[in-house]
């Protein structure tokens, strides 16, 4: 199986009043087809820092993120923009919908952006909302929603373009145990069922059960 | 505690300097222009009740004769000595003309009256004066400035013309120019021996006034009533020799354009203050929750907030009046420059303007924090908390429901309301619009951007769908459309009113072949006065007018004004025209065979008339037929019709103009005021009205021009301060569209679309809301003036539509440039 995203040598400096810190020391990461990995370790540990890189939201001090055998670093605007529409997924912990776009738009809003036509995704949509289980909410905004059904809308689109690799950031951080359990199911389900690579970073032991690997960092290194 | 929330608030308004800013600006220009508008009659009346105050001195009641009186002049000694009255000298005062050898001729006013009374009540300072002791025959005493001027010297002779007739007079005194000598930038001044003027006017020892000084003290209203009784059978007038109060109404109405846009700029405050204070009530709820769960009063934090507002208040206050009376020597400075002969406006403050100004901006910024500071502290704590400030959409839709009812009202009623209070109620219907539009324009975005949804889909794709989905249910954009609609609007209203009215004025001018028009404020302007007016020299042939303004019987519409005109001589004082009529004469003629009129098209239309049908028009007494027997295309009046049916119908005893010909127009209006003497008239060339009124109209609409200015600059820092916070509220939003693949490119063409929508939706309800404005107007001028056909500038709408637009991406340059450079985990990471 080919490797979907790896990072080699990354290192993540933050300087805050001319004081640097480092976050990241060397980090060494590969993720192939198909797996469900967990990043774990204690809070302030650089998970976020970590899958934020992986995704291109921001760049490392150095080392070398390739995507698909790709180096995000050498990328336009234009590239990344449209490699976070196709191959990548993104969920965040406050679920981060647009308030002024219903469910099925904000769903959509990838294949909007790549200027396609939300007539040819109609099928698509219908089967994502089924797999999250919000077809009689399509109309609804956001403000209309609990929690958890925000996050299964940020699931949804961030399926809608069948990209190869989902990055979720606490997904359940924010929700009670019972509805944080369904989603875990949910994306279970989509790596298995629908063969997507996740990436997921928690601090639950019990979500990371659902993946298949855990990535364990401390200190700014993997151990 | 309440010291945290001091603190926070402090810091709250040091984070947001721009906002404050323009709060702090709304507040000082608006109370500068309101201030400014408030005292600029009061300078008028000021500085004319100084003028007339340097007349009179102290003496305060003018006895003279009256309309019925057959003689110009009366006899002082009519005034009975009386317990309350302490002086009574006859005053006789006429003009001589001074060859000054250059263009223009110098006019004196000769003022004669007993020297030894007038040195007791309006005392002068001779500078210069010869041995002489007494003042007689042909001695005069001048100005020091005059003297100056005209390099005069004591012992010099000065030729001057009166009534045509030269006379000399010996230099004999030189005064300061101060007190009578005071006031000389129309006329030179000067004294010269009762009797002398007498001898000249012929009046036999009477004078054509009679000043009388009341003992001090005494109730002045009391002594006229008394003296008005004594004197009835001498036929003349009793007043008050400068009766301020009177003088200001009268000039009262100077102040009305400027106040009608002060109100404007007023309420453009308002909704900015408003709409500001709503954005930093939402910013401050969490901070409000803290402190209320840990139990701080609801009306504690009120009060706080209320304190800030009112700081604003103050502040506004103390520094906008300051700039009114800035402006206000502006304004005045440019009224006087542009008028060298005419008088040197004083700045006139009152205390009074000076505290119901400052009442106003601590007012306007109070009461319009108050709502949404009110709105915050009483909602429950658990929406404080849960950040909920926003009403559920079943009440918003009810109120929007209610104001669009309003704006309905306010658009109809003056169409509904009879003539006679179309004045009052349309002045109020444009406020009410222009506040309801505001009100009302989320209302108008929700409807038009369900339009354009599929319109932009097919122009602009995806990037077009979005764009106006951001656009939709906007808060900030629909306040800047509000902003940008009021902004447009004035200025357009200022704008096409004065192109109307320069168009007025030289359409007026076009086609009449008379030189001069004259009028008489105080004598009768019968067939006397016509025949006396022939003899003077350089008059031509002269053509007589009636003047009223008609009502439609049946609608109760105003119709305009009726010209009574003589068809025998009007072609020849007028290039008068019939539509599709070659030779007009016979139609004209007909004016005199029966109630015939011929009628404008705009009144025509208005009244949906044609010609050939017969309204009735209403009349002092009852109503009576009239034919329409054409259309004018003439801009003589809005109807014509034969003097005789005028003068009859409507009980018509004076003329209301008479319209002279002369080959030397100058120098006959000179000598038909000279005929005039003393009595008030407005007699001038054609030429020279129109450059006045030019003139006139130029500076009105100039310092109205600044004035919408004023109200634009406001609009613009706030679109600007709006679009600054709808990019700091919307980061996380463009944070999470860039997360999901938004490429800048396509950031940046969904902003530009956001800013070229709103700016093109600003000018659209401006223009709608001028265009609202303008038929209320319409209403309003044909009620009181007579019909005025506004002209509806298409270039200035384009302009309208581009200066939105302008403003608007102006406005987006900083957020544009800032959206680009967000990072996104900057925005997503920290909550
Ligand atoms: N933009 C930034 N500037 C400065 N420091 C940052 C920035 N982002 C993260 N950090 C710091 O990096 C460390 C790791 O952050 P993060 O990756 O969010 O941790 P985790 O997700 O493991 O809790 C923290 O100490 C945080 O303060
Ligand atoms: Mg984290």
């Amino acid at each position: 199986m080919g490797s979907v995203i790896e990072g080699k040598n990354i290192i993540k400096e933050f300087t805050l009043a001319d004081i640097v810190s480092r976050i990241l020391d060397q980090i060494n990461v590969d993720v192939l087809e198909g797996e469900f990995v967990s990043i774990m370790g204690p809070s302030g540990s650089g998970k976020s820092t970590l899958l934020y890189l992986l995704g291109g939201l921001d760049k490392p001090t150095s080392g070398e993120i390739l995507l698909k055998g790709k180096n995000i670093a050498i990328m336009n605007d234009e590239e990344k923009s449209i490699m976070r529409r196709r191959d990548i997924g993104f969920v965040f912990q406050f679920y981060n919908l647009i308030p002024n776009l219903n469910v099925e738009e904000n769903i959509l809003l990838p294949v909007l952006l790549d200027g396609k036509s939300a007539k040819n995704f109609e099928e698509e949509l219908d089967e994502i909302l089924h797999i999250v289980g919000l077809n009689e909410r399509r109309k609804h905004t956001p403000r209309e929603l609990s929690g958890g059904q925000q996050q299964r809308v940020a699931i949804a689109r961030a399926l809608i373009n069948s990209p190869d690799l989902i990055l979720a950031d606490e997904p359940i951080g924010n929700l009670d145990s019972k509805t944080g359990t369904e989603i875990m199911e949910l994306f279970k389900r989509i790596n298995t069922e629908k063969k997507k690579t996740i990436i997921q970073v928690t601090h639950s032991q019990e979500a990371a059960r659902y993946g298949n690997r855990v990535i364990q960092l401390k200190d700014g290194r993997v151990i | 505690m309440m010291q945290i929330i001091l603190k926070f608030i402090i810091k709250n308004i040091q984070e947001n300097k721009f906002r404050s800013f323009l709060i702090l600006l709304a507040i000082i220009l608006s109370t500068a222009l309101f201030f400014a508008s408030n005292a600029v009659s009061y300078s008028f009346s000021k500085t004319i009740v100084a003028q007339m105050k340097s007349t009179y001195g102290e003496t305060d009641i003018v006895v003279k004769p009256n309309k019925d009186n057959k003689a110009s002049y009366i006899s002082e000694y009519i005034v009975k000595n009386h317990p309350e009255i302490g002086l009574v000298m006859g005053v006789n005062q006429v003009n001589g003309i001074y060859e000054t050898g250059s263009d223009e001729d110098e006019t004196f006013t000769l003022f004669a009256t007993d020297i030894d009374k007038l040195k007791k009540v309006n005392p002068f300072e001779l500078i210069e004066k010869t041995d002489s002791e007494v003042f007689s025959g042909y001695e005069i005493i001048i100005s020091s400035s005059t003297a100056e001027k005209y390099h005069l010297g004591l012992g010099d002779k000065i030729k001057l013309s009166v009534k045509n007739v030269n006379y000399k007079f010996k230099i004999t005194g030189i005064a300061a120019p101060s007190m009578l000598f005071g006031s000389e930038q129309q006329n030179r001044f000067a004294l010269v021996p009762k009797k002398t003027l007498d001898n000249i006017l012929n009046t036999s020892g009477r004078s054509s006034q009679v000043y009388i000084k009341s003992i001090s003290g005494s109730n002045i209203k009391e002594v006229i009533a008394s003296l008005k009784s004594e004197l009835k059978r001498y036929k003349v007038d009793v007043d008050e020799a400068v009766n301020s109060a009177d003088i200001e109404s009268q000039l009262s109405t100077i102040k009305i354009p400027f106040m009608a846009i002060s109100i404007l700029v007023l309420i453009m405050s308002i909704f900015i203050i408003y709409t500001s204070f709503k954005v930093i009530m939402a910013e401050r709820l969490p901070i409000i929750g803290t402190f209320r769960s840990i139990g701080a009063t609801e009306k504690k934090t009120r009060n706080i907030m209320l304190n800030e507002s009112l700081a604003y208040g103050v502040i506004g206050g103390c520094v906008g009046i300051p700039l009114g009376i800035a402006i206000l020597a502006g304004m005045l400075g440019v009224i006087s420059a542009s008028n060298p002969r005419g008088m040197d406006i004083e700045l006139g403050i009152q205390m009074g303007n000076v505290i119901y100004s400052f009442m106003v901006a601590v007012g306007v910024s109070f009461f319009s924090a108050y709502i949404p500071i009110k709105k915050a502290s009483k909602l429950p704590l658990k929406d404080v908390i849960f950040g909920k400030l926003e009403e559920d959409g079943y009440g918003k839709k009810k109120k929007y429901k209610l104001k669009v009812a309003i704006l309905i009202c306010a658009i109809v009623i003056p169409y509904i309301v009879p003539s006679s209070l179309v004045i009052p109620v349309g002045v109020l219907s444009i406020l009410v619009i222009i506040i309801m539009l505001l009100q009302v324009v989320p209302v108008l975005l929700r409807v038009v951007t369900f339009m354009l949804e599929g319109i932009y889909g097919s122009l602009f794709g995806n990037q077009g769908v979005l764009a106006i989905k951001e656009i939709k249910g906007n808060d900030n954009i629909s306040q800047n459309i509000g902003l940008l609609a009021l902004s447009i609007s004035t200025m357009l209203f200022v704008y096409i009113l004065s192109g109307t009215m320069e168009g007025l004025i030289t359409n007026a001018s076009q086609g009449a072949k008379y030189e001069i028009a004259t009028m008489s404020m105080e004598q009768e302007m019968n067939k006397s006065l016509l025949n006396r007016l022939k003899t003077v020299s350089g008059v031509g042939k002269v053509s007589l007018l009636y003047k009223v303004v008609a009502k439609d019987k049946d609608s109760g519409q105003s119709m305009g004004a009726i010209i009574g005109i003589n068809a025998n001589d009007e072609l020849d004082f007028y290039d008068t025209r019939v539509r599709d009529v070659a030779d007009v004469k016979p139609l004209l003629d007909k004016l005199h065979e029966g109630r015939n009129i011929l009628v404008k098209e705009a009144v025509l239309s208005k009244l949906n008339l044609k010609v050939g049908d017969t309204i009735n028009i209403e009349l002092p007494k009852g109503y009576k037929p009239y034919k329409i027997i054409g259309i004018l295309t003439s801009a003589t009046g809005d109807i014509l019709a034969g003097y005789n049916y005028v003068k009859t119908d409507f009980k018509q005893t004076d003329y209301a103009s008479i319209r002279v010909k002369s080959d030397t127009p100058d120098e006959t209006v000179k000598a038909i005021k000279e005929m005039y003497g003393d009595n008030r008239n407005f007699t001038a060339t054609l030429k020279e009205t129109v450059v006045t009124m030019k003139n006139m109209f130029g500076i009105l609409f100039g310092i109205l021009k600044g004035f919408a200015a004023v109200l634009l600059v406001i609009g613009i820092f706030g679109i600007i301060n709006n679009l600054v916070i709808d990019f700091l509220q919307r980061r996380r939003v463009i944070a999470m569209y860039k997360s999901v693949g938004m490429s800048k490119a396509q950031l940046t063409n969904i902003m530009i679309i956001k800013a070229v929508t709103s700016g093109l939706l600003g000018g659209l309800f401006g223009i709608t809301t001028t265009i609202l404005e303008l038929k209320v107007l319409d209403k309003i001028m044909t009620a009181s003036v007579g019909i005025v056909p506004i002209d509806y500038s298409i270039p200035l709408f384009i302009t309208a539509f581009v200066a939105g637009v302008v403003i608007t991406l102006i406005g987006t340059i900083a957020p544009l440039m800032r959206g680009q450079k967000l990072q996104i985990i900057e925005a997503i990471k920290y909550e």
